[in-house]
């Protein structure tokens, strides 16, 4: 197998395992009700470790799977929210940041925020009158939450991803952009 | 030197999956979770249920570690709690011993009972939902111990939820709480009302309450079990939590508390009840 097509095997294992950590360990655990979301994390890391078109990749597969689990929010919103915020982090990799340790917690935060309130927004245009039902304050409450608790887990998911995205064409691209931006400082 | 240079596929690619998520939401508003997309959530939970059971039984001490340590104050407030109420309640045992005889009396000369004759399928709650927009648990049974989609959950207290998911062995129960949960109810004057869940942890709305309705709190408000309603009649749904006159409002502002302590749930009941097979309870 091609170094790509072993990438591509480390995410989707990445993907699997994260699923079942989601949905059996942090779905119980809750900080005022809202527990951290492991599949945006790892769409926000897709995103940084592989460039806009990996990023939307990754995301869209994280939501879907996420979107397996639940029942009360049609199949594919999340999966749209998340292709979304993967290749938004990923062009803003590309085109404005400069990568340090400080990133993945930082666009965790923002990024797991923004994504919540996107899948709010999201949701309200296809109909899922429900999920305003908690009021304009709490929403805020759950996209701080889940931003805050995001970014713990941003680092050490970020990581992973890198590591498993390695010899993918995105990696690779970042990785040049990366190099191009520093040659230019 | 190397310049970095955009290109529009990766815009491409980001058109294809955005098309492809709205025609999944489209497909799936269009089963109202069944059809194609109904499957395939039934498919992915029997695949990946005994990768949960063995990640549970691994990580499970992990998980409880964690959320004890974010909730060791409410711990062991909730002792000191128990404590007390375990002193109080075994201090009435006897009492209420007598009580349960009469009111198991009144129960079946008002056939009142809240199961009845259904047939019951008990399961064991295994997973809480991992949105933070939906109210849901998972069971371990389904299809194959006779569950069904939209078939009323009770547990000891009384209603918990309906079951608006399922594959072989698993099934999703969206608890009362949820917002997209409603339930027609019946209050102690015999008006019929609506209650409806407003999220986690949220105590639930009472509409359609008349400004003239004499309400207490504490009462016990049941299932009304009208015409077409998703639930038998008489199964206890939550007890009234705060009663408001608002002046010049059209109905009475009522929350009510669940009967069911909806975040600690263990054990609960599917009752094989549809309204089309009609009230087998009676």
């Amino acid at each position: 197998m091609s170094a790509a097509g072993w990438a591509r095997a480390r995410v989707g294992a990445v993907l699997l395992a994260a699923i079942v950590i989601q949905t059996t360990v942090l779905a119980g655990l809750r900080v005022d009700g809202v527990s951290p979301d492991l599949m945006l994390v790892i769409a926000i890391a897709g995103g940084l470790a592989g460039g806009p078109e990996q990023g939307a990749q990754i995301g869209f597969a994280a939501g879907l799977l996420t979107d397996l689990f639940v029942q009360a929010t049609p199949l594919g919103l999340a999966a749209l929210t998340l292709c979304l915020v993967g290749y938004a982090v990923g062009a803003l990799q590309h085109t404005v940041l400069r990568a340090g340790w400080w990133l993945p917690p930082v666009v965790g935060l923002v990024g797991s925020s923004g994504a919540v309130l996107l899948f709010v927004a999201a949701g309200i245009t296809v109909g899922q009158t429900q999920l305003t039902a908690p009021g304009p304050l709490r929403l805020f409450e759950i996209a701080g939450l889940v931003g805050a608790m995001n970014a713990v887990l941003a680092a050490p998911v970020s990581r992973m991803v890198t590591w498993a995205a390695a010899g993918s064409a995105g990696a690779a691209l970042v990785r040049q952009s990366q190099q191009d931006r520093a040659a230019v400082r | 030197m190397a310049v970095y240079r955009r290109t529009a596929r990766p815009r491409f690619v980001l058109l294809v999956l955005v098309l492809t998520a709205v025609t999944l939401i489209t497909l799936d508003a269009r089963a109202s979770g069944g059809g194609i997309t109904g499957n395939i959530r039934a498919r992915a939970h029997d695949i990946l249920a005994p990768v949960q059971d063995a990640t549970h039984s691994v990580l499970q001490p992990v998980g409880d570690f964690f959320s004890g340590v974010l909730h060791y104050g409410d711990l062991k407030k909730e002792n000191a709690r128990l404590r007390d109420q375990l002193a109080q309640t075994q201090g009435r045992d006897l009492q209420a011993a007598e009580a349960q005889r009469e009111s198991q009396l009144l129960l079946e000369q008002q056939h009142l009972d809240f199961v009845g004759a259904i047939p019951t399928v008990a399961a064991r709650v295994v997973d809480a939902t991992a949105s933070n927009f939906e109210v849901s648990v998972q069971i371990d049974r389904g299809t194959d111990a006779g569950v069904g989609v939209g078939m009323p959950v009770v547990a000891g207290q009384g209603l918990v939820g309906r079951v608006v998911g399922v594959s072989a062995s698993r099934a999703t129960v969206l608890l009362e709480t949820d917002a997209s949960f409603s339930v027609g109810v019946r209050l102690p004057t015999a008006d019929a009302a609506v209650a409806a869940g407003t999220g986690r942890g949220h105590p639930m709305r009472v509409d359609l309450v008349d400004p003239g309705t004499k309400l207490n709190v504490g009462d016990v408000l049941f299932t009304s079990g009208l015409q077409l309603e998703r639930f038998p009649p008489g199964i206890p749904v939550g007890r009234l939590r705060a009663v408001r006159q608002v002046p010049g409002a059209l109905q009475q502002d009522v929350t009510l508390d669940p009967a069911v302590d909806l975040l600690r749930l263990e054990f609960v009941k599917v009752l094989q009840w549809s309204p089309q097979t009609g009230g087998g309870g009676r």
